[in-house]
């Protein structure tokens, strides 16, 4: 055992450290949902929606589903809430 | 980093002039965002007019959804943050006062300023159980007369003053051509040429006098929120 020649490793400074996270700030939709459950001022802007159809692998769909639903939010919130997420990243 | 909302549902209330005075007058020290959060924008076409303060830098809001996200990145460049709103029961108001250390609630001493403060105090108050912290507020009255009050105004004015629940600023923005005059010539009332309006040392004491009301209620606070953490 004691004749085997080690690995060599190089200097292994072509690794980097994982970029920490950006905390997520889940602060700001959050605090926007608990204003909105007491507040009684409306909303004055006009809402500009649309509708996307999106086709993908049946689970993906489903986990997408679930997740929204454990928060309670809408499909088109939630997705702005993985958008923004993701460009925090 | 203290946020400041000027918030009352009636147009007219003296929101931007007022949040405009105080803006310009930290700037002399400090640097200082105002968020012009009022779809006129009024504070924005100011700030294109010359002798806009070098302290002081304005942001246009986009809409409720990002109103949010403007106050925490003016709260994380400046130390001072000033929200002008617009003159209408909104959500955007509610969300704006939910980030809020101060909501100055400026009204004229007539009865419909005095109706549509109340609704923004009942406003606050909603919003404080949202954010579960206390929300101070506190009412600036506005445009009133130097001299010869009407009755009116003073029984409006009193009805606030003698209310034990509710803050009122001793000094009040008085009726002056320098205030006025600042969103025709730009810049702030210390950047106007003397003689170019009437009684400019005394609109300059007027600011001053509000100004060091805003800044003591902010300490006052401070301490307050240091006690009970």
């Amino acid at each position: 055992m004691t004749d085997r020649k080690s690995l060599d490793f190089g200097e292994l400074d072509d690794f980097e450290p994982r970029p920490k996270a950006q905390p997520t700030n889940p602060r700001v939709p959050m605090e926007m949902k608990a204003v909105d459950r007491v507040a009684g001022f409306p909303s004055r802007e006009a809402l500009q929606e649309g509708q996307l159809n999106i086709k993908a692998p049946i689970d993906v769909l489903d986990r997408f589903k679930a997740m929204a639903k454990a928060e309670r939010y809408k499909y088109g919130d939630f997705l702005e809430i993985l958008m923004n997420s993701y460009e925090r990243r | 980093m203290p946020v400041i909302a000027f918030a009352n549902s009636k147009g007219g209330s003296g929101k931007t002039t007022s949040a405009l005075l105080l803006a310009c007058q930290i700037a002399e020290t400090r640097p200082v965002t105002i968020i012009d959060a009022d779809p006129r924008h009024p504070i924005t076409t100011w700030a294109e007019l010359p002798n806009v303060p070098e302290n002081l830098t304005v942001v246009t809001n986009v809409s409720e959804k990002t109103i949010l996200d403007e106050i925490e990145e003016a709260a994380a460049t400046t130390p001072f943050v000033i929200i002008d709103l617009e003159g209408t029961a909104s959500r955007l108001m509610s969300y704006a006062i939910s980030q809020a250390d101060l909501v100055i609630i400026p009204m004229k001493e007539q009865q419909q300023d005095a109706v549509a403060a109340i609704d923004v105090i009942k406003e606050i108050q909603r919003d404080m159980k949202a954010v579960r912290r206390e929300i101070p507020f506190a009412v600036l009255f506005t445009q009133s007369k130097v001299v010869a009050k009407s009755r009116t105004a003073r029984f409006v004015a009193d009805q606030f003053r003698k209310n034990p629940k509710i803050t009122t600023f001793e000094t009040e923005i008085n009726e002056r051509d320098a205030f006025s005059a600042m969103f025709a010539t730009g810049g702030s009332v210390r950047t106007m040429a003397p003689g170019a309006v009437n009684n400019i040392e005394a609109a300059i004491q007027n600011v001053e006098a509000y100004t060091g009301e805003v800044v003591a209620m902010l300490r006052q606070q401070r301490e307050t929120s240091k006690e009970v953490a």
